[in-house]
């Protein structure tokens, strides 16, 4: 899909290279472009919060990562955020797969993702959300500019009525 | 007697050279800095259970160097799912030194799970990391650093500590020093040679 080609285009000339991540169904496509460019390298993680670290890491030595996951695995990551990224002006960059909207029929993804910007909003991070997945390159440029810029956390949230419309 | 976790620490900082160190937030943070502090130590005071994480990805972004984790067993024990990420990634400069105490020391010496059942050094084999290592004197402990630092491939090392005794205790003044030393992420990333930073590259705040 173009707008998938695009991202990683953007990605790449961003130096966007480390790819921590969480399966995820919505985002499967991309994530396999993403394992199938030898431009990227990604980490498998057994817990979202592993790739906060990681990403952390990956910063001190010189190196930019987007960690992965859908809107669930987030909720695995506020201490490591708040207490680890925030404090130590270190870079984040999420990609999250929006969980619990309109069409949503699982009742235990239903909370988590109704809540997922509310908790962004009470921890202090910013968060995107993208009308259309073909305005992806655009909003990562931007995020990556804030986090990395700014160094502070942010998450690109990917809804499906995003990807519906996407070309 | 049992070890020390700070003098092991001592012993260890005299054996390195330019290695990269991540401490666990905690008493591996407060001894490495009583120890010997040095611009390429990194210092975290938050996000318990991370340093190995961090240790993985800042090893995958500078593969030619060593990249060394000074943590815990309280903190591992919260983040054993990063030794499986480490044993299938396995960067070759990554060292990960456990101090094992058996107990959450900061807050009372309440007991971990590794002083009754929890073998860490067999979880970190069985998760296959490449090489595991085990120490319980200062004598096997130097000599298994000076082995392992000369050395490539991921390495986790279980190092059986003691109880601090008083002399050993929190030094509120490392403590206190420390609270801004650990916010120099500048110099720590200048010391790994990633400074100045390009423009594609991760930028100082403030700097546009």
């Amino acid at each position: 899909m173009s707008w998938i080609d695009d991202t990683l285009t953007t990605l790449k000339r961003l130096n966007i290279t480390l790819v921590p991540y969480l399966p995820d169904d919505t985002l499967r496509p991309m994530l396999q472009a993403i394992e199938e460019d030898p431009a990227f390298t990604t980490v498998a993680l057994t817990r979202e919060e592993e790739g906060v670290g990681i990403a952390a890491g990956a910063f001190l030595g010189g190196r930019r990562s987007l960690l992965i996951m859908q809107a669930s695995g987030i909720g695995n990551c506020y201490n490591a955020i708040t207490s680890l990224t925030m404090p130590q002006r270190t870079p984040l960059l999420m990609l999250i797969s929006q969980r619990g909207e309109l069409g949503e029929t699982n009742y235990s993804q239903t909370a988590g993702g109704r809540g997922l910007r509310d908790a962004f909003i009470a921890f202090g991070m910013q968060h995107a959300t993208p009308a259309t997945a073909n305005a992806m390159p655009a909003t990562v440029e931007g995020a990556a500019d804030y986090a990395f810029g700014a160094r502070l956390p942010i998450g690109i949230i990917l809804t499906k009525s995003a990807l519906k419309e996407a070309r | 007697m049992s070890l020390s976790q700070l003098a092991a620490t001592k012993a260890l900082t005299d054996i390195l050279t330019d290695e990269l160190v991540i401490a666990s937030v905690g008493f591996a943070a407060f001894d490495l800095y009583r120890a010997k502090d040095r611009a390429e130590n990194f210092y975290t005071w938050g996000g318990m259970g991370l340093a190995s994480s961090m240790g993985l990805g800042l090893a995958m972004a500078v593969p030619d160097k060593k990249v060394v984790v000074l943590d815990g067993d309280g903190s591992i024990l919260m983040n054993l799912g990063s030794w499986s990420t480490i044993g299938t990634v396995a960067p070759a400069g990554l060292v990960h030194v456990v101090w094992d105490n058996g107990m959450y020391e900061l807050t009372g010496a309440q007991p971990t799970h590794s002083a009754t059942r929890t073998d860490l050094a067999a979880v970190a084999e069985a998760c296959g990391v490449p090489f595991v290592e085990r120490a319980e004197t200062l004598e096997e402990f130097v000599a298994t650093m000076r082995a392992v630092l000369d050395r490539e491939g991921s390495t986790v090392v279980i190092v059986k500590t003691g109880r601090r005794t008083e002399a050993d205790k929190l030094d509120m003044d490392s403590v206190n020093a420390l609270r801004n030393r650990y916010l120099n992420t500048e110099l720590f990333m200048e010391a790994a040679g990633v400074l100045p930073l390009g423009t594609t590259g991760p930028r100082p705040y403030g700097s546009e």
